[in-house]
């Protein structure tokens, strides 16, 4: 029982990266319901207006991105799939490629740049410059992503400032991110927001759902796997689904066995006293 | 071809630190450092020629001269003589940011809260009111563990028991969110390697547990 305690760490890493990596090559197709996160998410994108103008605001790094580029994806396909007007910015250094990353992994449906969609690209000044943006968006950005000005470019000429979008779609890590449109986007000028997150800053978001301050929070990976069943486009997040499961479960049991192996090492300590 | 090579051999590189630390993993290591600094001076360069440099050079606007002086003040940090410069620019960003958050934090992230609570307690349904009570008193209880002018005893005492079971119950949750996010970007690297990148990965990883194996009867036999 005291080798419970004392398990090599490498046997615990090796036994997740094989487990992750059979469930990443061979799914075992656990069953996966549809949260209520994720569908009042997809309803909300799907009841807007067609013209509706949509912020895409991809806040995520690098290290972000393998948990949150699945669902960045989902929502900017949905977004496509619907007859909407998209403006794509970021607000983080790695937004800049991530954006164009982005873009490279959906389906633009035909869709025309700077008729249908805009990239304005990465816009330094965090959430100074998201309230800078939302009050008027011309003093903090002059060009798009590949230097043409504002004004000549077809679909930025009705978009002024916040009050012009219906929806902020927000994959995003750290700051400033959704907390930064709830305070600058939400607040002063009722921009309704989604936004997907890392599940460990998921709980940081729930009482912003509860105020009505944000449409829903989604977790990713698991909520992009679910994403993808609603659009009908299965993608990276359902193949990492079965993985994060199964992972989750070897780290749960792993930890349970190590609780065992430190209980029973206390008591038969203290039993020898 | 050559990116999935590149991404293959980088990430086997960072995880062969699971093995023990090597020099493969020390490569990476800088090499990944060295690119994200390399990067953002790169964009901080294309965003002062495209928001600062082209309109002073065309003449539309020579008020951005301004930020720029405030930008390079910053570097005067690196003097010994004239640090003390740095901390004017330091100031007005510091402040800009506070004063720019500030004007909505109370309504966004305590005013909207209460409001939310309130129909809870007032016209609940179903589970609200059980909600509800659970807000208040983990709320007023775990505010009371942290009061450290009184001290814990009698009812403080025990509202501050409740409040400590209070922030049990949170950090529990977030270690539980905390290995979930973890097991989440294991997943997703592994996508990268062993469906984005495939099947260039397959022979790099196949190199990597080669030589782990040889390292390990190599330590084993000089035991």
């Amino acid at each position: 029982m005291r080798a419970l305690e004392r398990i090599d760490r490498r046997i615990i890493y090796l036994t997740l990266i094989v487990i992750v990596a059979i469930m990443t090559l061979t799914p075992a197709g656990l069953p996966l319901l549809i949260s209520r996160e994720t569908r009042l998410a997809y309803d909300t994108i799907e009841k807007l207006p067609a013209g509706a103008q949509i912020l895409y605001s991809l806040d995520l790094d690098i290290m972000g991105w393998l948990q949150g580029g699945p669902q960045a994806i989902a929502f900017l396909q949905h977004l496509l799939n619907r007859p909407l007007k998209i403006v794509l910015i970021g607000w983080r250094p790695d937004s800049e490629f991530l954006i164009l990353k982005t873009l490279t992994s959906v389906d633009l449906k035909g869709k025309k740049y700077g008729v249908d969609y805009v990239n304005l690209g990465f816009v330094a000044g965090g959430e100074t410059a998201m309230a800078g943006f939302a009050a008027d968006l011309r003093k903090v950005v002059r060009t798009d992503y590949g230097g043409t000005n504002l004004d000549e470019i077809p679909m930025m000429k009705t978009i002024t400032s916040a009050k012009d979008f219906s929806l902020v779609v927000c994959p995003n890590t750290g700051e400033p991110g959704a907390l930064g449109f709830i305070r600058q986007w939400r607040i002063p000028y009722n921009v309704p927001i989604i936004t997907s997150q890392p599940p460990m800053t998921v709980p940081e978001f729930v009482p912003h759902v509860q105020a009505g301050t944000l449409v829903a929070a989604l977790p990713a990976i698991r909520s992009s796997a679910e994403y993808e069943l609603l659009i009908k486009k299965p993608g990276l997040g359902i193949a990492a689904q079965d993985a994060v499961s199964l992972g989750t479960l070897a780290l749960l049991a792993f930890i349970v066995i190590g609780n065992i192996g430190t209980v029973w090492a206390s008591k038969s300590g203290a039993n020898r006293k | 071809m050559i990116g999935a090579l590149i991404t293959s051999v980088m990430v086997v590189m960072v995880w062969s630190w699971l093995y023990r630390h090597n020099i493969f993993f020390s490569f990476a290591e800088h090499t990944i450092v060295g690119i994200a600094a390399g990067y953002a001076m790169a964009v901080g360069i294309g965003n002062l020629q495209k928001l600062a440099y082209e309109p002073i050079v065309k003449g539309t606007d020579y008020s951005l001269l301004f930020p720029i002086v405030f930008g390079v003040l910053l570097f005067s940090r690196f003097s010994r003589v004239g640090s003390w410069l740095a901390s004017y620019p330091l100031a007005l960003i510091i402040g800009t940011g506070t004063g720019v958050a500030m004007r909505v934090i109370i309504d966004a992230q305590v005013v909207r809260q209460i409001i939310a609570t309130i129909p809870l307690l007032a016209k609940p349904v179903g589970l609200d009111l059980f909600n509800g009570v659970i807000i208040v008193v983990t709320l007023v209880t775990t505010v009371v563990f942290f009061l450290y002018s009184a001290e814990h005893k009698g009812l403080v005492g025990r509202a501050a028991r409740i409040g400590k079971f209070a922030v049990f119950v949170v950090l529990g949750n977030l270690y539980g969110s905390a290995i979930s996010t973890r097991i989440g970007h294991v997943a997703g690297q592994m996508v990268v390697l062993l469906i984005e990148s495939a099947p260039v990965s397959f022979g790099i990883v196949a190199i990597a547990v080669a030589a782990i194996l040889v390292d390990i009867l190599r330590r084993r036999s000089k035991q």
